[in-house]
């Protein structure tokens, strides 16, 4: 390296290494900083300070400070003799290798091998000691004179260093002293300060030299304002200076001591001119410190009010008790009066003041005043014997010869041991006695009267042990009086089951609080009882519970007919659900034969059959059908008896109803010579809210009678709006026919059950009677009413009104549903993929055939459990299920299907297929998640609209631009792209229809977030796709919706607009691509590979 | 052992078939891009009672393979259980737990992995070569995230934590070789004002300026904020030391007003130069490195296992001939079982007690402990 490179190096690490002495104030940190960056770039191992400490005799130690880095187990003491001070003594520094002789002399560190040690002199600081394993021949002379540079620095830094210490060292210890100093004088003013007299003191010239807090308080003056004033002119009244003054000459001249230590009673005043009472005592010089007297005031003011208030109060009671009305004697222990009272007096009749009495000899008192008892030689003999006891004896009552009651306390007085009197306390308590004799009386009124009534009464204490039961409770009881007083209650009358109840009872009772109850007790006989019982908590005088007393009414009787009414009740509840079971099974069992007989029917006419057989076909069906309208009846009547009939209250088109309606009477008339006709009223515009269904039951109930019994003529169906007002419609329908006509007679009866006008029109006209009823029902339920009009021979009009509410849209406005031709619907089934679940065979074979005539594909499951197994390996785009099935039910199925978050056909509609209508099992159907309701027999147009609706309801969307949404997609494109290859079409559609749903929510979302940027890119992001699959219209709105995106000023609302049209769109064709894919994978499985390019349309 | 899966049954089963003993401690190393669920393990461990300390890196080494996924596990006695040290950036005073407790450590080898993306981490450094320095050696890395976003890496029983170090000391007696390959080729420059990671002044000047005018010279490129990283890391800095490397800093980023922020400390007027490698320095820097394992004899290193910590920089620096660097150390030992291939981590800082002397805070070195 050359030379001046290496200059400019070592000249940068000196300056490095000078710059890092001197960064703290703290020798210690001051050490660290500089070894740490010298050891670091100069490859040493360790580095240490030691510090010269001078000893007594003039030599010094040296102890080690700091080292770098941190070491343990080494000397850390060196003597001034020693190799390291010794050599430095004569040089500044030296270098030793580990081949030195003298190198075990200066190791003091552990695990150091071979290399070399570096020591510095720091002057009078110490020394500096480094190490390095790296320069196995020692520093060189040129290293260490550059360090020497380096370290000059560091002994002029912690010379510094040092004396800041010492300095602030110095500083602390002045302060320390000073603060001792003033704590020590503080210490005796606070003691000064803190005692409870005034404490003055002046010197030799009476001058005031000490005033404490107290005397501040006391007197008025602060210490500022007294210091230097004369002491008596602060607390002395002027008029009493010269006495003041003649004190202190009189010390003066005699120094005679009497005068201090002494406590004087004197006038004193404050500031403000007010006398006070004050002790004052006075002692000599007690500081030292040029003090004389010092005195100490007190306030004696408050002593002197207490003292008297003490002889007001002595006054005050001798006065109550002269006044008391209890009489009092107080008697010395020499039996000499001490106090009487007036009362005493009264009592006895000594007409005297009480105060004469006061000294008077009472030892003969008893024997002067017996005659005034009623039994004077026992008096006289219990005074004797209270007396000598000495022991005190309260309430003792005795009866006077006059008819008073007295109560007498005694109570004899002890100094510690010494006997000082005795006192007799004596109420007249006559009153008192006559008011608690009328009280026992009428308790034992009452007690009797409880007795006497039929009511039992039980009184027990608070641990529930009888205190009182009267006759009737033991009568109910069947124990005697003897057998329950002092018993426990509960354990004599309650079985087991019934306490726990009972303990809450007695609890509320502690508390206080009374409650009516009814309870269960065992008779001593065994029998169980009802009882119902009025507990009330007894209190005594200081409102303590100490009881509780119930009275009770024996209510077994009428529980008993309670329970005989319930079973009653059950019993009734079990037969109409017997009924209800059985209408459900024969419902069931009847229309299964019935749906077969309807559907093969409806097979057999496809057969092409010649004339006679269409006929038989004709009746075959005409007598299924009538068979399943009497079963529809019969179901229908147990429901509104069962209270099960729920209105729906939906938007429906009325004239439309009525006109499908009349169109299906067409048909029944044509081999009648019968016009049907319709009469709407023009004032109904809109669409009204109501139940469809059963409007549409009560028509066609009516028009079937009317047809039925009309063999010419009219029969007609009208409407007329009888009111309109807020928000409903009121509508009068009449159904008019010029059919055989009602007798009168009859009219009132034709509504009730199985009522025909006339037993033989049964026979000839058929039916069972029910339909009348029915309507009736139904309407009313509705809240209409019914009526007839008829005449016998001319005709009948059936007319009946029904509240509906008005939708307020018009009729025309509505949106039917579409229409569809029976091609077109067929259309829209056509392609699907079916699981029917069915375990009847015939009836499989008609769902099956059905199907196939839709030309869609389908799987068998004869029973639940099959079905479960066959949803769980594929996809179906619908599933129809049979409700009453062996083993798993079709609730159970649909309930596991829904469950299984691995079943792919989780969400797929179900469709419940049932030979049984009752509500209970729609219910139950939509409980658990099925999405349609058909009962058997099942008409294949009517399935067919069902599911026709149930796709199109499950995307609102769908219904406005079905056929536009269908027309749409065009596979060219992706037909072209794939070069005919259905594989490669089928995965580009499934692809599609995984994403795209994801996405048209994702900017929904970010829609309604108005995230601009976000919508832009996952429109732009779909684009292509909708490209790829031909939906140019969708394709467009893309593009529509990107440039809008770039518009400036940009337009939210606008683009809103758009892009949510655009996800309506999009969602609306997204059922027909299933559809297209799936006929695409149809193809895909079918077709030759050549084949494969002609996709299907 | 490489785990080859890093599904958390799989490492429990294979630390089972360890039958770890009450003083044995593992050691866990995983690779950023392949992480379990860290906090699930450590709760597993930890009511198995194992004693188990790691971290997750930019990459794992094994063989002579650079990886990115599985795990490295491997077992040895300890003479002091895993401590962790918390907060490192905001430290004032380091507290270790068991400081009383070193007393009784003869010899031993030290552990040391810490999050590479905190600051302080000289100051813990010093206080760990206080706590530890006089009995043991040290080898260990910075973890963390090649992102360098700072996220939590270092883990043992008390959790899953970022700004954090464990330390280890295993009843292992170690031989170091640390080495790096760059030399200088601009200064020397004072760095006049700097905080912490950050160099504010070279030469009363500001960084970049300084920095820029020499690496241009150079290279012909100027620098910016956009193409400092790609070329920043062929120039770092070296803190000069006499008789040892240059310990090298690499520059990471502009800072403020014109500072450069690198990974690892600069202290306060540091003598500096500005570093330049080639491949060929920096492969033979590893064959030194192995080579002072073996006391420089050329004989085939007879270790029970090789611990290296090789910084993840040179990978990117040399690229493809990355592998030779592992093959160069590979085949001078003499590996007769599976547990003697050598293992370590790509890391982010590497740390040893350099030869005889101090612990410190490497960067773009390489790191080989070989255990005996």
């Amino acid at each position: 390296m050359p030379d001046k490179i290496k200059i400019i190096r070592d000249i940068s690490m000196l300056y490095e290494l000078a710059l890092s002495v001197g960064t703290s104030l703290d020798p210690q940190e001051n050490c660290h900083s500089f070894l740490r960056t010298l050891i670091s770039r100069k490859g040493l191992n360790f580095g240490s300070v030691w510090l010269r400490q001078p000893e007594p005799d003039g030599k010094a130690l040296f102890n080690l400070f700091y080292i770098h880095p941190h070491f343990r187990g080494l000397a850390t003491q060196v003597p001034c003799s020693h190799y390291i001070v010794q050599e430095l003594s004569s040089k500044p520094y030296f270098s030793i290798s580990s081949q030195h002789p003298h190198f075990e002399d200066i190791l003091h560190e552990k695990k150091v091998g071979k290399g070399s040690y570096a020591v510095f002199s720091l002057g009078d600081v110490g020394f500096l000691k480094l190490f390095a394993s790296n320069r196995p021949d020692g520093f060189s002379e040129l290293e260490m004179s550059q360090l020497k540079q380096v370290v000059d620095k560091l002994k002029i830094s912690l010379e510094g260093s040092f004396a800041h210490i010492q300095l602030k060292d110095e500083t602390e210890h002045r302060l320390v002293a000073q603060k001792a100093l003033e704590e020590s004088e503080s210490k005796l003013r606070r003691i000064i300060d803190s005692s409870l007299d005034a404490v003055l003191s002046s010197n030799e010239e009476g001058i005031a030299v000490e005033w404490n807090a107290q005397a501040e308080k006391m007197l008025g003056f602060t210490r500022e304002e007294v210091l230097g004033r004369p002491l008596k002119e602060l607390f002395i009244p002027p008029r009493h200076w010269h006495l003041f003054q003649a004190a202190i000459d009189d010390y003066h001249r005699t120094t005679d001591e009497r005068i201090v230590n002494k406590r004087y009673e004197i006038k004193c005043v404050r500031k403000n001119g007010e006398e006070f009472l004050a002790e004052l005592s006075v002692s000599s010089d007690i500081t030292h410190k040029n003090t004389l007297f010092v005195g100490f005031v007190r306030d004696i003011t408050e002593q002197k009010r207490v003292k008297r208030q003490i002889e007001q109060t002595r006054n005050r009671m001798e006065t109550l008790i002269a006044n008391l009305q209890m009489g009092i004697l107080l008697e010395d222990s020499n039996r000499k009066i001490a106090l009487v009272n007036r009362s005493f007096c009264n009592i006895f009749g000594i007409p005297v003041d009480p105060e004469i009495l006061i000294g008077q000899d009472c030892s003969q008192a008893a024997e002067q005043s017996k005659h005034l008892f009623a039994d004077p030689v026992a008096f006289v003999n219990n005074i004797d014997h209270v007396l000598k006891n000495k022991v005190m004896v309260e309430n003792e009552v005795f009866k006077m010869a006059d008819g008073r009651v007295l109560e007498r306390n005694f109570i004899p007085l002890f100094s510690g041991d010494q006997y000082e009197g005795h006192l007799w306390q004596y109420l007249d308590i006559t009153e008192r006695q006559n008011a608690q004799q009328a009280i026992r009386e009428s308790e034992k009124k009452y007690r009797e009267v409880l007795e006497n009534m039929e009511l039992g009464l039980l009184e027990v204490d608070t641990e529930d042990t009888i205190l009182h039961a009267n006759n009737a409770f033991c009568q109910m009881s069947g124990y005697s009086q003897e057998e329950l007083i002092g018993y426990n209650a509960g354990k004599k009358f309650l079985p087991e089951t019934a306490r726990s109840g009972v303990q809450e009872r007695l609890d509320e009772r502690k508390r206080g609080q009374s409650s009516v109850y009814e309870l269960q007790m065992q008779r001593k006989d065994g029998t169980i009882i009802w009882g119902l019982i009025s507990g009330a908590p007894v209190k005594n005088s200081q409102g303590q519970v100490i009881g509780s007393l119930g009275i009770q009414f024996d209510l077994t009787e009428r529980k008993k007919l309670e329970h005989e009414l319930a079973e009653a009740k059950l019993a009734a509840d079990r037969a109409r659900l017997a009924e209800r079971l059985f209408l459900t099974h024969m419902s069931h069992e009847i229309r299964t034969p019935i749906n077969a007989v309807i559907g093969m029917t409806h097979l057999l006419y496809d057969t092409h059959p010649d004339a006679t057989q269409k006929e038989f076909l004709n009746s075959l069906r005409f007598s299924a059908d009538s068979l399943l309208g009497i079963i529809d009846n019969i179901l229908d009547l147990s429901k509104i008896d069962a209270g099960e009939i729920e209105f729906e209250h939906k938007p429906f088109d009325l004239d439309y109803l009525i006109t499908s309606l009349l169109q299906t009477f067409h048909f029944k008339t044509q081999e009648k010579e019968v016009q049907i006709s319709k009469f709407m009223d023009p004032a109904i515009k809109n669409i009204v809210i109501g139940d469809p269904t059963r409007t549409n039951q009560i028509l066609t109930n009516l028009l079937g009678n009317a047809l039925k019994f009309t063999e010419k003529g009219l029969v007609s169906l009208s409407t007329a709006l009888l009111q309109q007002s807020g928000g409903d419609y009121l509508i009068e329908f009449r159904v008019h026919d010029t059919g055989i006509g009602i007798p009168q007679d009859k009219l009132e009866t034709i509504f009730e059950y199985f009522k025909q006008a006339d037993v033989k029109i049964n026979r000839k006209f058929g039916g069972t009677g029910l339909g009348l009823t029915i309507v009736k029902q139904l309407v009313e339920m509705q809240g209409g009413s019914i009526r007839v009009e008829s005449q016998l021979g001319v005709g009948s009009d059936f007319i009946f009104t029904l509240r509906f509410g008005d939708s307020g849209i018009a009729m025309s406005d509505q949106e039917r549903l579409p229409e569809m031709d029976n091609q077109a619907s067929n259309r829209f089934v056509r392609g699907l993929h079916f699981l029917i679940v069915e375990d009847n065979l015939v009836n499989q074979k008609l769902i099956c055939k059905t199907i196939q005539s839709w030309e869609s594909t389908y799987k068998l499951a004869g029973n639940g459990l099959e079905a479960l197994e066959k949803t769980a390996l594929e996809h179906f785009d619908f599933i129809l299920m049979d409700i009453h099935m062996p083993e798993l039910d079709g609730f159970e199925t649909t309930l596991a299907i829904r469950k299984d978050e691995k079943n792919p056909n989780r969400n797929v509609p179900i469709i419940a297929l049932t030979a049984a209508a009752l509500s209970d099992d729609k219910r139950r159907a939509q409980e658990v998640g099925m999405n349609g309701f058909l009962t058997k027999p099942i008409a294949p147009k009517v399935l067919r609209d069902h599911i026709v609706r149930s796709i199109q309801s499950s995307d609102p969307h769908r219904k406005i631009e079905i056929s536009n949404a269908e027309k749409q997609i065009d596979m060219h494109y992706l037909l072209d792209l794939s070069n005919g290859d259905m594989d490669f079409v089928v995965e580009v559609m499934d692809t599609f229809l995984a994403q795209t749903p994801i996405s048209l929510k994702n900017l929904s979302l970010s829609v309604q977030q108005k995230d601009w940027e976000q919508v832009s890119k996952i429109v732009h992001k779909l684009k292509p796709n909708f490209a790829v699959l031909g939906l140019k219209d969708l394709h467009k709105q893309t593009l529509d919706i990107e440039s809008v995106s770039k518009n400036i000023p940009f337009d939210p609302d606008q683009m809103t607009r758009l892009t949510e049209a655009f996800i309506s769109d999009a969602l609306a064709v997204m059922p027909f691509l299933v559809k297209q894919k799936k006929t695409a994978s149809l193809h895909q499985k079918n077709m030759s590979p050549k084949k494969r390019r002609e996709f299907p349309k | 052992m490489l785990l080859v899966s890093n599904s958390i049954p799989h490492i429990l089963q294979y630390i089972e078939s360890l039958h770890p003993a009450e003083d044995d401690v593992l050691l866990l190393l995983f690779a950023e891009q392949s992480t379990p669920d860290i906090p699930l393990l450590i709760e597993a461990l930890n009511a198995g009672n194992i004693s188990f300390f790691g971290g997750v890196f930019p990459g794992l080494l094994y063989g002579n393979q650079h990886i990115t996924s599985g795990c490295i596990i491997k077992k040895f006695k300890a003479v002091m259980a895993p401590f962790c040290v918390s907060g490192i950036a905001s430290a004032q005073f380091f507290n270790f737990p068991d400081l009383e407790s070193t007393d009784h450590i003869e010899h031993g080898t030290a552990i040391v992995l810490l999050d590479g993306l905190s600051t302080n981490l000289y100051g813990f450094l010093e206080k760990l070569n206080d706590l530890l320095g006089e009995q043991c050696h040290f080898i260990g890395g910075g973890a963390g995230s090649i992102s360098l976003v700072q996220q939590p890496c270092i883990f043992s029983r008390e959790g899953f934590k970022k700004d954090a170090a464990v330390v280890c000391v295993i009843d292992q007696d170690i031989r170091l070789g640390v080495r790096h390959g760059w030399e200088q080729l601009a200064g020397p420059l004072v760095a006049t004002q700097t905080d912490m990671n950050t160099i504010i002044q070279l030469n009363w000047k500001k960084a970049i300026d300084v920095y820029n005018d020499i690496v241009e010279k150079d290279s012909g490129i100027r620098l910016d904020k956009d193409n400092f990283a790609g070329i920043a890391q062929g120039y770092p800095f070296g803190i000069l030391r006499e008789k040892e490397d240059d310990i090298v800093r690499d520059p990471l980023a502009i800072g403020e007003n014109g500072s450069i922020v690198c990974i690892g400390e600069v202290p306060p007027n540091t003598v500096l130069h500005v570093l330049k490698g080639q491949p060929e320095t920096l492969l033979q820097a590893a064959r030194k490195a192995i080579g002072d394992c073996s006391a420089n004899t050329g004989l085939p290193i007879e270790a029970e296992g090789t611990f290296i910590v090789d910084c993840i920089t040179r990978t990117l620096f040399l690229r493809e001939q990355f592998a030779e660097e592992l093959n160069i150390i590979r085949e001078s030992l003499a590996i007769t079982s599976p547990e003697q291939e050598p293992f370590g981590v790509l890391s982010l800082g590497e740390i040893s007690s350099y030869g005889e002397g101090l612990l410190e805070l490497f960067n773009k070195t390489i790191v080989i402990g070989t255990f005996h």
